[in-house]
């Protein structure tokens, strides 16, 4: 077991940046999910800690093993660095059986024909592929693959498993499966998992940390839980979570010794948490971010008016557009509802969930401020 | 521990040249890097050099020149050839003529060829025409079968007495022919068109299967007319897929040799290929490269046009998602012409020419055709004196048989380097993409799709007919056919090699790399054996065009690497028309049975798709 840490690393192609100086440490026996959106860099970070794809810049350890050092030009040979791989297409070759998909790592590790029979079977039996040993992968269905792809990684014991969207090619149920099936075997073996994703949800419900990659720079390297509810900066807060975080747009002022929001035609009174240190000045461009389930309609205390726009019951839950003016949020009730369109109700946030974020640079500035009060902006 | 990087380096110089010597150790161990390197050294031997060399034959004095140059040394540096072909009193016939002729017959050729390509393609893929399936895969038969067998089915069928030896069929039946039908332009242009068409047919006949009949359907629903709707919607899309067939079409007229040979030497009709040849036969060499030159930059003028016209807009059909079934014209009431009228077009470019040539071989005194003039003769008959020169029938020839081994084993080695090297170009170009190396490596490749065959040919004439340097001369060995008939089929190899090595994408190799495996397991455990039918058709296709290949090869063969198609060339030469054809007949039934085999083996068909 080990863990994978990154220092400085930085790939470049041409002008192009892929990843950009980046520092992570992948803690031993995590799972760890790269998660951002398409070009971000995830993929590139993978496949250079698999050894496909030579940094530019940086180091790369994994346990006490140095295997990359662009300063010295060290690079340890992929099949050196005792990681295990799976692809996005599986990459399973089809004109061997899954028998000789899942033993060929081990022929070439000179293992003995015995040794192989016993692992591959110990493998099979892991990932239920006993009776389809003699099969060709052409002759399996789309989850079957995956797993044959799974116990050819795992069949050589790597300390690391490294995967690369591997569920994406799945429908949906089977993706549901198979998240399950990761999470055991990652419980049972207690391997260093590195995880590479574009779907939150399918980061937040298997990782046990994510992190979270734009324009090849890390965002935030947090706990799963936590990466909802206190995103480091807008850009994670709009990507974490669905439908995307709820925005508005204003500027800071102070009255009275009370810190407001103004937005175009509202005032909200604001209430910083203690332990939030960013400063703020007055003037200042912010965000009032709030995410759909913790608006609340029919609010009673601190609300304002919008108009429905439109509902979509899911059956277990409604989702409802609303606008006021030129804003428009999407609230989530946990009800089934249908509601009138174009009619009027009163909404509300709930208070310790707002975030604030400053508009420029997109750094969160409080979090969980409390919403105290709201006004009517006069025209002024 | 964790700071190992820190510990053994101080001065910046120990550093630098620990990270040199690692990363040079990475790069020599890297074998795309090694075969990128590797193979260009074989692409400057085998189509760079010989390019240099054919500029530096063209402006170096040969020795029989040397009394024509006032105090001229051999190989001294001159402008002689130059002048003479395009500023002297015999450029007009030298060149000036050849060339007028060369533009006349590719643009007539190739409008004719279009014409009939385009016509075809819609009545095949668009109308509700019966046996499709049929009519789909006889389409392109013309150009399966060696290109001069429409030409000599020609002479046959429509020759004179102009020439001297036998009368054709026609004027055995009492027919008095002119000159112009049998020979010179006319012909030449007919021929070429109905040994070319299929180039249109298969390009306009895909684009009009891709087509997204949506697109027709939105203009309809939108109120336009029929006609509106063919101008405007169908023309503009098929547009791009015309103009590409033209350019391929004419580039291979600018290039042809064999039609023009047969049809238009009887009457002193040339063209700059025969012209090249000409020069080449009566030793003038190196008016011969010269005009090799102009063939050269000819054509990569137009290939230069055709990137300039077409630009982006190469590929314009399909959007995305799967086209609905198109809606079949309905012909109505004229459903049984237009059938009839396709396969008796069909019928005259495919059996017609077969059964005539076969006919003839046939026929013991040439022209006479009656039943008591019919031998076997010049298929199994013995020696006798007096028929062809007392040659024995030509399955019965020792000279068929030897020709016939010689094609057989031209076209297995050099198919075999090709698909070889085939592999291995298309492994490096797609592994190292991204590259100046690799983008080198692809456009050298496809240098000699750019050059003429028989331009080709002189090229590797002018490299291989003296020794120089360390390169010896090459000239009348069977190895010299092989390396220039594998260097022509470079730029097929190269595609099906990459196209197969992109299909199979780069994580397959991957896997087994994290698995491992080193370079050569690799490639023998996971890539070939994913490769066989892509090693297959960058195998076959150079197979066939190596049985069927004149132009380039006329040049280079002597009597003692004599192959099929050259040996059909030479009985033509002499005159002896029967046996000429009957080698060509013989040449036809190889082609077509190697052809069904590819098709069987890769699953695909030339035709595959269109209409049925």
């Amino acid at each position: 077991m080990a863990d994978i840490r990154l220092e400085k690393i930085t790939k470049r192609w041409g002008d192009v940046v892929a990843v950009d100086d980046l520092d992570l440490t992948i803690e031993d026996g995590s799972f760890t999910c790269l998660l951002g959106p398409s070009g971000c860099g995830k993929t590139t970070t993978l496949r250079m800690v698999a050894g496909l794809e030579e940094p530019t810049a940086g180091r790369i350890y994994i346990g006490d093993k140095l295997i990359h050092c662009s300063e010295r030009g060290i690079s340890v040979g992929p099949h050196q660095r005792g990681v295990g791989l799976i692809f996005q297409s599986y990459a399973l070759w089809p004109h061997m059986t899954v028998y000789q998909n899942i033993a060929f790592g081990l022929e070439m590790e000179k293992m003995n024909k015995a040794t192989i029979e016993t692992r591959v079977r110990e493998a099979a039996s892991w990932m239920q592929l006993e009776e389809y040993l003699h099969r060709y992968p052409s002759e399996l269905s789309g989850g079957q693959q995956q797993r044959v792809a799974l116990a050819r990684s795992l069949a050589p014991q790597p300390d690391c498993l490294l995967m690369d969207e591997p569920l994406s090619n799945l429908d949906a149920k089977l993706r549901l499966d198979m998240r399950t099936e990761l999470k055991r075997i990652h419980a049972m073996t207690n391997m260093t998992i590195l995880y590479v994703t574009h779907d939150q949800l399918e980061a937040i419900s298997m990782a046990t940390v994510v992190a979270v990659m734009k324009d090849g720079r890390l965002q935030q390297l947090e706990d799963p839980l936590k990466l909802y509810k206190h995103p480091n900066n807008l850009f994670v807060a709009n990507f974490v979570g669905s439908p995307p975080i709820n925005v508005l747009h204003g500027n800071i002022f102070a009255e009275q010794g009370i810190w407001r929001v103004r937005t175009s035609d509202m005032v909200f009174s604001l209430q910083r948490n203690p332990e939030d240190d960013v400063q703020i000045k007055d003037g200042q461009n912010v965000v009032l971010a709030v995410r759909s389930e913790d608006i609340v309609l029919d609010d009673p205390s601190a609300s304002f008016a919008m108009t429905i726009y439109s509902s979509l019951p899911t059956g277990s839950d409604t989702f409802v557009r609303l606008t006021r003016g030129d804003l428009a949020m999407m609230a989530k009730l946990y009800e089934s509802d249908s509601l009138p369109v174009d009619s009027q109700v009163s909404v509300g946030f709930r208070p310790e969930r707002v975030l604030l974020f400053d508009e420029d640079t997109g750094q969160r500035i409080s979090l969980g401020s409390s919403l105290v009060g709201f006004t009517e902006a006069t025209a002024s | 521990m964790r700071t190992t990087t820190e510990q053994s380096n101080q001065g910046k110089v120990p550093l630098l040249l620990e990270r040199t010597w690692n990363r040079g150790r990475r790069v020599v161990a890297n074998p795309p890097m090694l075969l990128s390197i590797l193979l260009l050294g074989v692409f400057v031997y085998l189509i760079i050099v010989p390019l240099i060399s054919l500029v530096h034959s063209s402006v170096t004095l040969h020795s029989r020149d040397t009394l024509r140059v006032l105090g001229g040394k051999v190989g001294e540096l001159t402008n002689f050839y130059f002048q003479r072909v395009f500023a002297s009193n015999i450029s007009e016939v030298l060149f000036y003529q050849p060339l007028l002729n060369t533009l006349l017959i590719s643009f007539s050729m190739s409008a004719l060829a279009i014409s009939i390509g385009c016509i075809l393609a819609w009545v095949v893929v668009r109308t509700d025409i019966p046996f499709k399936k049929l009519f789909a895969s006889a389409a392109v038969v013309p150009f399966i079968l060696p290109s001069w067998t429409i030409s000599l089915a020609w002479m046959t069928i429509f020759k004179n007495r102009t020439v001297g030896g036998s009368a054709g069929i026609l004027e055995y039946f009492g027919v008095q022919l002119p000159d112009w039908i049998s020979y010179g332009p006319v012909p030449i242009i007919i021929c070429m068109a109905l040994h070319y068409y299929p180039f249109t047919y298969l390009l306009v006949g895909s684009a009009l299967r891709d087509f997204d009949t949506r697109l027709e359907e939105a203009a309809l629903v939108l109120g336009a007319k029929q006609s509106i709707i063919f101008r405007r919607v169908i023309l503009a899309v098929v547009a791009p897929a015309i103009l590409s067939s033209f350019i391929l079409t004419i580039s291979r007229g600018i290039g042809s040799f064999s039609t023009p040979v047969f049809l238009g030497n009887p009457i002193n009709y040339r063209v700059l290929s025969t012209r090249m040849y000409a020069s080449l036969q009566t030793g003038s060499p190196g008016d011969a490269y010269v005009i090799a030159i102009v063939m050269i930059l000819l054509a990569i003028l137009l290939m230069f046009l055709s990137n300039k016209v077409l630009g982006k807009r190469k590929s314009f059909v399909t959007i995305t998602g799967k086209a609905p079934k198109p809606q079949l014209f309905k012909l109505k009431k004229l459903r049984i012409p237009v059938t009839i009228a396709v396969g008796l077009f069909l019928f005259c470019v495919i059996v017609v020419p077969l059964f005539v040539l076969a006919a003839d071989t046939f026929m013991r005194v040439p022209g006479v055709y009656s039943l008591d003039n019919f031998t076997l003769h010049y298929w199994i008959g013995e020696s006798t004196p007096g028929l062809v020169d007392g040659r024995p029938g030509i399955l019965r020839n020792p000279s068929t048989w030897a020709a016939l081994w010689n094609s057989v084993k031209l076209g297995i080695s050099a198919s075999a380097l090709c698909g070889f090297f085939g592999i291995l170009i298309g492994y490096t170009v797609v592994r190292m993409r991204g590259t100046r190396i690799s983008t080198v490596l692809d456009q050298l490749s496809f240098i000699p799709y750019l050059i003429p065959s028989i331009a080709f040919g002189a090229i590797y004439l002018s490299l291989f007919a003296v020794r120089r340097g360390p390169i010896p001369s090459l000239y009348g060995s069977f190895l010299l056919l092989i390396l220039a008939t594998m260097a022509k089929n470079f730029p097929f190899a190269a595609k099906a090699g990459s196209s197969a090595m992109m299909q199979l994408g780069h994580e397959v190799e991957e896997a087994g790399i994290i698995a491992g495996a080193g370079w050569f397991t690799r490639m023998r455990r996971l890539i070939l054996p994913l490769q066989r039918s892509g090693l297959l058709s960058a195998v076959m296709l150079p197979f066939i065009s190596a049985m069927r290949e004149l132009s380039m090869v006329v040049i280079l063969t002597t009597p003692g690497t004599q192959l099929l198609t050259t040996l059909t060339f030479q009985y033509s030469d002499y005159g002896f028309l029967h046996m000429s054809n009957a080698v060509v007949l013989l040449l036809v039934v190889i082609i077509v049975i190697m052809q069904f085999i590819l098709q069987k083996i890769t699953g695909s068909d030339l035709s595959e798709g269109l209409g049925g």
